[in-house]
């Protein structure tokens, strides 16, 4: 299992997409992830092509602290428990938002150094997501892991998720994405085995 | 097929497989099928490019998932070996060496042994028995409300004759030892990724010592194909093909239950009725096929001559028991099917038939409802189930009168 594990960390640290599997929290639903920094318009354009759901930038609660965001619905009967803040744009340089170009522009713009509340504007085409501190071995869900492999790189500590979704419009099971995978040389991150990795580093 | 040399069918394994390179399927995919599930998007490409089959319903190319379209049924009830449908959990290999195929007989054994093909087939007496091959999911893309999973329509069935060895004749050739409760099944298919479960699968003892539950190597008189398990599968006849493990390559005997997760956690259904807001409710494993039956010789919305008299026709079966009797049913009102000769055995399809009076107007929401010899009957409404598993309804269509 942890060979999966290191081959997806050296993925994230050389700035290659990962798929990210093994999510507790939501019914089997896989995504792809890359680390923030490495976010470029092919990523997010490859994410819009191949994963097909919404294209998600997963942070930390101190960086959402410091753009100004929170839980949309921090109450504890959140709809689909998923740690959604309010979607948010660069406040410059984009054109409508929702482009390759746009959407990495804006990851870019809010994962930068000193970024605060006036580099965004809500609503938006990136949707943020607040990590639990104590990452994913507090809620074993894809944005928390998403943020701990980036950290665990040497990648930052913000990642963007995209949830993968078949031809049919199902959503994908990691049955399913043979051909992806093999077609593109995606490595896949497996959630447990970072939960296990983590607890056995803290044993 | 000539019985206890089967290591001699080496050379078709393999043949032919390269094709399922999926830049080779994309080329040559055919036309696009309506599969009529409610909501869609129920258009699916089909394609013949795959080794050894006809034209097919793609719901995945790899690993394979290939529905039978329903036309295939209009006639007979043996479904051809090249219109047979497809499903694979896992990535199996492409080439299998036939001379070279071992099966592990171990667990709670007297003495573990390792089986080449021409013993497996000296085992004990060659058996065939014809049987309905279903997937637990068939019709899951039919469910409302919707659910996930695959999106099958009612193609993912097809009925054969199997042929091979009763499996506690393999059994016996390692001794099951006193207290053994269950016997598991492993193929050649390995999971896609680090920590994705094994697809394995397990039947109680008393089911592995059934008189027709087969280790086989042949379906209608041919070799398995790759895509259908060659060289051996497990056959559980009236049982849905979750059991009836392909490729097979390990048969390891337990003294307790089973948790792997294809059996504790996955193929299971609600031990009650349930509706779409319950959760956390008891389950089972799936295993059992209830009776259903179909109409072949018209499709939903088709036009039919007003005045004039009809007969419509189809397939059916009894699931785990044997068909007693097939029923069209409307609104308020039933007309007993004829069924056609019981040629191959409870487990197999049988045809039916029903001459309608002249028609004098739409039939709306008509279907067939079949029933078992052991008083099994087709329900009015869904089962509903999260993971859309042993869908049987009374399927229903309407004919417009004109």
């Amino acid at each position: 299992m942890s060979s999966g594990l290191d081959a997806a960390l050296a993925a994230i640290a050389a700035g290659r997409i990962v798929v990210l599997a093994g999510d507790a929290l939501r019914g089997g639903d896989i995504d792809l992830m890359c680390a923030a920094r490495h976010v470029t318009p092919d990523v997010i354009n490859f994410m819009a092509t191949h994963g097909r759901g919404l294209i998600c930038l997963a942070m930390t609660k101190a960086r959402a602290d410091a753009l100004g965001l929170s839980l949309i619905n921090p109450g504890p009967h959140r709809q689909t428990g998923r740690p959604f803040a309010r979607s948010i744009e660069a406040a410059h340089g984009v054109s409508t938002g929702i482009s390759a170009a746009d959407r990495a522009h804006t990851v870019k713009v809010a994962i930068a150094d000193g970024a605060s509340a006036a580099d965004i504007h809500s609503p938006g085409h990136v949707f943020p997501l607040i990590a639990q501190d104590g990452g994913v071995l507090v809620r074993a869900s894809a944005c928390e892991a998403s943020v701990d492999l980036a950290r665990m790189a040497g990648a930052g500590d913000a990642a963007v998720i995209c949830s993968i979704m078949r031809d049919d419009g199902e959503m994908a099971r990691i049955d399913d994405v043979g051909d992806l995978l093999s077609a593109h040389g995606l490595v896949v991150a497996d959630i447990r085995a970072l939960i296990e990795r983590l607890e056995g580093a803290e044993a | 097929m000539s019985e206890g040399r089967l290591s001699r069918r080496a050379l078709i394994a393999g043949a032919g497989t390269a094709a399922l390179a999926a830049p080779v399927l994309a080329q040559q995919a055919g036309r696009l099928i309506d599969l009529a599930l409610p909501g869609g998007p129920s258009l699916r490409p089909t394609t013949p490019a795959f080794p050894g089959k006809g034209e097919m319903i793609v719901q995945r190319i790899r690993p394979p998932l290939l529905e039978t379209p329903m036309a295939v049924f209009r006639e007979g009830v043996i479904t051809p070996n090249d219109r047979h449908f497809v499903r694979w959990n896992w990535d199996m290999p492409t080439e299998v060496k036939a001379a070279d195929h071992r099966v592990a007989v171990g667990g709670a054994v007297k003495q573990a042994v390792s089986l080449t093909l021409d013993e497996i087939a000296a085992a004990g007496e060659t058996v065939s028995v014809v049987a309905v091959n279903q997937c637990a999911g068939n019709g899951r893309g039919l469910s409302e409300p919707r659910v996930t999973g695959t999106q099958w329509g009612n193609g993912a069935m097809a009925c054969a004759k199997w042929t091979g060895v009763r499996l506690r004749d393999v059994l016996a050739r390692a001794g099951v030892a006193p207290g053994a409760k269950r016997v598991r099944f492993a193929g050649l298919d390995v999971p896609l990724t680090d920590g994705a479960p094994q697809f394995i699968k397990s039947v109680p003892m008393d089911i592995a010592n059934r008189d027709d539950v087969l280790v086989a190597w042949a379906m209608n008189d041919e070799p398995l194909a790759i895509l259908h398990g060659f060289p051996l599968r497990i056959v559980v006849p009236g049982w849905f093909s979750t059991y009836w493990v392909k490729m097979l390559a390990t048969i390891e005997v337990l003294s307790g239950e089973d948790d792997s997760y294809y059996v504790a956690k996955s193929y299971r259904i609600p031990a009650q009725p349930i509706t779409p807001e319950d959760k956390d409710f008891p389950t089972l494993p799936i295993t059992a096929m209830p009776p259903r039956a179909f109409i072949t010789s018209h499709a939903d919305g088709k036009a039919v001559a007003l005045g004039k008299p009809l007969v419509l026709e189809g397939i059916a079966m009894g699931g785990d028991a044997a068909l007693e009797r097939v029923d069209l049913v409307g609104k308020g009102w039933t007309i007993p099917c004829t069924l056609g000769p019981d040629e191959h055995g409870p487990y197999a399809f049988r045809r039916w038939q029903v001459a309608l009076p002249p028609v004098a107007g739409d039939l709306t929401d008509i279907g067939v409802r079949a029933a078992n010899v052991n008083g099994a009957v087709q329900p009015e409404a869904l089962a509903w189930n999260p993971s859309g598993y042993a869908r049987n309804v009374i399927e229903r269509i309407t004919l417009r009168a004109q």
